[in-house]
C-alpha cells in the first residue's frame, strides 16, 4: 500500500510548506536554513487563497510515499473528521492517509507575517517576517517531521 | 458529464439531440447535502431525496424525529462525510455538516477523492445554509452545542417545519437539474 503524508496548515504557504521540505530533504535538518534557501523552498509564501482546501502533491520521500500540503483555514477538526469518512466510504484502509497538524508550534511572527502577506497582500513587509518566525522555531518543525518519519519507518518495515 | 451536458442544455438550449445523449449515458452521481451542523437540514434534505419524507406536504414531528440522522451529528463530528442512501436512480446521497467552511471542505473532499485514485468529477454539492431560519439555528445550537436536547429538539423540529417547502423545493431543484424524475411523496 501506497502511504500519502498530508502536511496540513491554514493556509499552505509557510508552516506545512517547511515541514513538507524538511520530510524531502529540500531543507536541512541539521541547521537553520537560510532566507535564501527557505525562499527557494517551492510553494513557500506562494499560495493563494483560492488554493485553499486543494492538497497538492509537494513530492516524492525515500520510501516513495506521497507528501502532501494542503490548507485548510481553522477547519482543523472539521478536515481530520472528512477525510478518514472518505477513505471509508471508498473502501480504503484509513490508514492510507496520515494526516499531519503542521501549525501547532507556530511562533506568532510567522503568523502575523502570513496574514500580512497572503492575507492582505503586503508581501514586502510579510514575507520577510515569516522568514524570521520560521527561522525561530525551526527546531520545533525539525522534531515534528522526526516523529512523523518515525512512524512511517515503523509502518513500512513489515512490508 | 451528465450535469454539464445537462446544464449545457439549459442554458444555450441544445435540443433534443443532447436530451438523447443524457438519457442514455447512465452516469451515477455522488449528491453532497450540506449545512452547518450536518444534522438537521441537510439530513431532511437527503430523506426528501430518498423519498423517506414527503415533499409536497410538510413533514411531521414524528416522522421527522424517526430520522437516523435528524439531531444527532454532535459538534465534535462535524465534517464527517454520512452515506444516507442511494436512490431509485442509482445515485449516492450524502450529508455533511461544513461550519462555514463549505468552499474549503468540499474542495479538500474532492482533493482527496483524486488523491487516493477515485473520480472526483461526479460529486454534487447542494449548501442547505440558505433554507434555515432563526428558530433552526437556536434550536439546533441548543441541542447540539450546549445538550440541551429536551428544550433544542422542539424548537428545531419546529423551525424545520417552517424551512420545509424551501428545503423541499431545492431538494426537487437538485433532481429535476440531474435529470431524474420529481420526488415521490409519500
Amino acid at each position: 500500500m501506497s502511504l500519502k503524508i498530508i502536511y496540513h496548515c491554514y493556509g499552505s504557504s509557510h508552516s506545512s510548506v517547511v515541514a513538507a521540505g524538511i520530510h524531502l530533504g529540500y531543507l536541512p535538518k541539521d541547521r537553520v536554513p537560510t532566507r535564501q534557501e527557505l525562499l527557494n523552498t517551492p510553494h513557500y509564501d506562494r499560495t493563494m487563497t483560492r488554493d485553499l482546501g486543494t492538497p497538492f502533491l509537494f513530492g516524492h520521500d525515500s520510501h516513495g510515499f506521497e507528501v502532501y500540503v494542503l490548507g485548510r483555514k481553522n477547519a482543523v477538526h472539521l478536515v481530520e473528521n472528512l477525510i478518514p469518512s472518505v477513505l471509508e466510504y471508498y473502501g480504503h484502509p484509513t490508514h492510507e492517509i496520515l494526516l499531519v497538524n503542521a501549525l501547532e508550534r507556530l511562533s506568532m511572527i510567522t503568523t502575523a507575517g502570513g496574514t500580512l502577506s497572503r492575507g492582505m497582500g503586503f508581501i514586502s513587509i510579510g514575507r520577510p517576517l515569516t522568514v524570521w518566525g520560521i527561522r525561530r522555531s525551526y527546531w520545533n518543525f525539525v522534531r515534528l517531521v522526526d516523529s512523523v518519519q518515525e512512524r512511517i519507518g515503523r509502518i513500512s518495515l513489515p512490508s | 458529464m451528465a450535469l454539464c451536458l445537462r446544464l449545457a442544455k439549459d442554458s444555450w438550449g441544445i435540443s433534443w439531440v443532447g436530451y438523447l445523449m443524457i438519457s442514455s449515458t447512465e452516469v451515477t452521481m455522488k449528491i453532497v447535502y450540506h449545512c452547518y451542523g450536518g444534522s438537521h437540514a441537510s439530513p431532511v434534505a437527503a430523506a426528501i431525496h430518498l423519498g423517506r419524507l414527503p415533499s409536497t406536504e410538510i413533514a411531521s414531528r414524528e416522522e421527522l424525529l424517526k430520522l437516523d440522522l435528524f439531531d444527532q451529528i454532535k459538534p465534535s463530528l462535524q465534517g464527517t462525510l454520512v452515506h444516507v442512501g442511494k436512490d431509485p436512480e442509482g445515485n449516492e446521497v450524502f450529508v455533511l455538516g461544513a461550519r462555514n467552511n463549505s468552499d474549503i471542505l468540499l474542495k479538500t473532499l474532492k482533493g482527496v477523492t483524486r488523491i487516493i485514485g477515485e473520480d472526483p468529477d461526479d460529486y454534487v454539492f447542494v449548501d442547505l445554509r440558505p433554507c434555515t431560519n432563526l428558530w433552526m439555528n437556536i434550536g439546533g445550537y441548543t441541542s447540539r452545542v450546549l445538550g440541551l436536547v429536551s428544550l433544542g429538539r422542539p424548537l428545531v423540529s419546529w423551525g424545520v417545519g417552517k424551512a420545509y417547502p424551501k428545503i423541499s423545493g431545492l431538494v426537487q431543484q437538485t433532481r429535476s437539474r440531474l435529470g431524474l424524475q420529481r420526488a415521490g411523496g409519500k
